[in-house]
């Protein structure tokens, strides 16, 4: 295997090009079977990965598959520390742990890790008399989406003064990018309180909650939405215009309130702007 | 915009990494600290917190970029979206140095987060200096790799570790950074000598030095296994090294990593501070022994 000088500068030249073809194989299979083990511990330390006697040592190479696995797992309970309380330690290691195994990451940022585990949980057979948790790991996510995601300066509460009252029904309100609107049949906003000691402002129905969830500046604020007012929000966010927004809502909601409605949106700062469409 | 922001460079002295529970006590104290150091994946989102302290802290410190994710070593083709976003976090912040390990973490897709080891061949060679080559074109600054911490030996390597760099350093112009702890814990952990490894390392191409604290077990022969766990204090045998390392590449900016059961500030700091007393002593070391051959000394 040794290599003359010369070989090594006949390499360079042809960049890659003149590796035998036998040796790209061989050390691609290496990277396979050294990958293979790392996730699951039936498969036997890879040939030729030795400790100082020679021979394949499975306390060393179990070193890698511990700091995989482990800092997976750490990294899901950064990311969905509610969920980690909520079933508790030891549960959410070996929840997490099947989760990882499943969905293993695909890219090196970690806070990115997790979209799926909402989704996960909500199949996940074991959890199906906790039917809460998929919804709190929404939740989380969507937090976690809105922590990172741009900052955007929001409008005065009082943007609307400005408007032309007679134009008020074209105008259009532009979200601020970071903010998610989140749907649960359970009571979030006091799981929330409870097990991330934040406050969630806005009204709290008992069931059927809708929370916005937005950073109108370093701070992600949770507000909670009647459903009316958060479908009137939804259409907004979509682009319809305010005079659209309210009539479609008040044909769903015959108690439907426009100024609350708005004033409520207003004070969760999630608009960028508000233009009057020409 | 950034004209508020102190000059880049890294001074030759101790540092640390940068960890949210020290951002307030940061930004409030504004500490005498040589510089911070940054995991470029946390700084890979569009905007909020991380950010916003970011920024602040980088007006008074200068920082280092090190990345745990492009996967150098790696047999695949290095990921290109990712690549993109260091490279915006470089743009972002200037930092005084950039670097990544000889190590990959990413193959077929799953990223493993954690730094693994090749075999050092001349096909894993060539697939080193490939992806150097790429970022450092990409990126737009030199790169400074970093020697791995190992738990095992591969049969096949053909090259010693500090050839394997040297190399590495001839075919592609990146810089080193030396990590003190991981020539402990590799040396110990394959039965080599740590020493012996420092006096071969190509210290000229040194640009940065990081030291942390590792964990000690053994293996199923009753060998020591060190674990790079970052989790703890600088172990003495560690400073040692250090002070010989020092004696080799002359003073440089020294990381302290402490990356799990992070410490107050204070123990941090004083981490740091043990550093630059490993420094100014050398460099004293040094003005005696050129006093006493009787070399000019410029006059303070
Ligand atoms: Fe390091």
């Amino acid at each position: 295997m040794s290599q003359a000088p010369d070989s090594i500068k006949e390499k360079i030249a042809l960049k890659g090009f003149g590796v035998p073809l036998q040796d790209l194989q061989s050390n691609m299979q290496g990277f396979d079977m050294f990958s293979d083990g790392l996730m699951n511990p039936a498969v036997p330390v890879p040939d030729g990965v030795v400790g100082r006697d020679g021979h394949p040592s499975e306390k060393r190479y179990g070193v890698y598959r511990n700091n995989v696995m482990a800092s997976l797992i750490d990294a899901m309970a950064a990311n969905f520390p509610a969920v980690h309380d909520l079933v508790g330690r030891d549960y959410f290691r070996a929840l997490a742990a099947e989760f990882v195994r499943k969905h293993p990451p695909e890219q090196p940022v970690l806070s990115e890790f997790g979209g799926k585990f909402s989704e996960f949980i909500g199949a996940f057979p074991p959890l199906a008399d906790y039917p809460y948790l998929k919804d709190v790991a929404a939740l989380e996510w969507a937090w976690l989406r809105v922590y990172h995601g741009p900052n955007a300066t929001p409008v005065a509460p009082d943007v609307l003064s400005k408007i032309d009252p007679a134009k008020l029904g074209d105008a259009v309100f532009t979200p601020i990018p970071a903010h998610r609107l989140i749907y649960s049949r359970f009571p979030l906003s006091e799981i929330w309180k409870q097990n991330r000691s934040e406050d969630v402002g806005g009204v709290t129905p008992e069931a059927d909650q809708v929370i916005l969830i937005c950073r109108p500046d370093m701070d992600v604020t949770l507000t909670g939405l009647a459903q009316d007012v958060a479908a009137f929000a939804d259409l907004l966010f979509f682009g319809k215009t305010l005079g659209e927004a309210a009539e479609a809502v008040s044909s769903s909601y015959k108690f439907f309130d426009l100024s609350q409605a708005l004033g409520c949106l207003l004070s969760a700062r999630v608009f960028a702007s508000v233009d009057v469409k020409a | 915009m950034c004209a508020q922001r102190v000059n880049a460079k890294l001074p030759a002295r101790g540092g640390v990494g940068l960890k949210a529970d020290h951002y307030h006590r940061i930004l409030n104290d504004k500490p005498d600290m040589g510089f911070f150091e940054i995991h470029a994946e946390n700084y890979m989102g569009a905007g909020g917190p991380p950010h916003g302290y970011l920024e602040a802290i980088r007006r008074d410190y200068p920082i280092s970029l090190h990345g745990v994710g492009l996967s150098i070593g790696g047999a695949d083709p290095l990921n290109k979206e990712h690549l993109s976003r260091v490279k915006d976090v470089a743009d972002r912040y200037d930092p005084g140095l950039f670097s990544e390990h000889l190590a990959w973490s990413t193959h077929d897709t799953e990223y493993f987060n954690d730094l693994l080891p090749l075999p050092y061949t001349e096909v894993t060679l060539q697939q080193v200096v490939d992806h150097i080559d790429e970022v450092q074109t990409f990126v737009g600054r030199q790169m400074l790799l970093e020697n791995p911490s190992a738990y095992v030996i591969f049969k096949e390597s053909t090259y010693e570790e500090t050839e394997f760099l040297r190399e590495i350093v001839k075919r592609t112009g990146c810089g080193l950074l030396l990590d003190v702890n991981n020539v402990f814990v590799s040396a110990t952990n394959s039965g080599g000598s740590p020493e012996d490894y420092v006096d071969r390392f190509p210290v000229e191409h040194v640009q940065e030095i990081h030291l942390g604290g590792h964990a000690p077990e053994t293996d199923e022969l009753g060998y020591p296994l060190l674990i790079d766990a970052h989790d703890r204090k600088v172990a003495d045998p560690v400073w040692s090294l250090y002070a010989r390392t020092i004696d080799r590449t002359g003073p440089q900016p020294t990381l302290i990593e402490w990356d799990a059961n992070i410490p107050t500030w204070d123990i941090l700091a004083y981490e740091a501070e043990q550093a630059d007393v490993v420094i100014q002593s050398h460099i004293e070391a040094q003005a005696k022994a050129s006093e006493m051959r009787g070399d000019h000394v410029p006059s303070a």
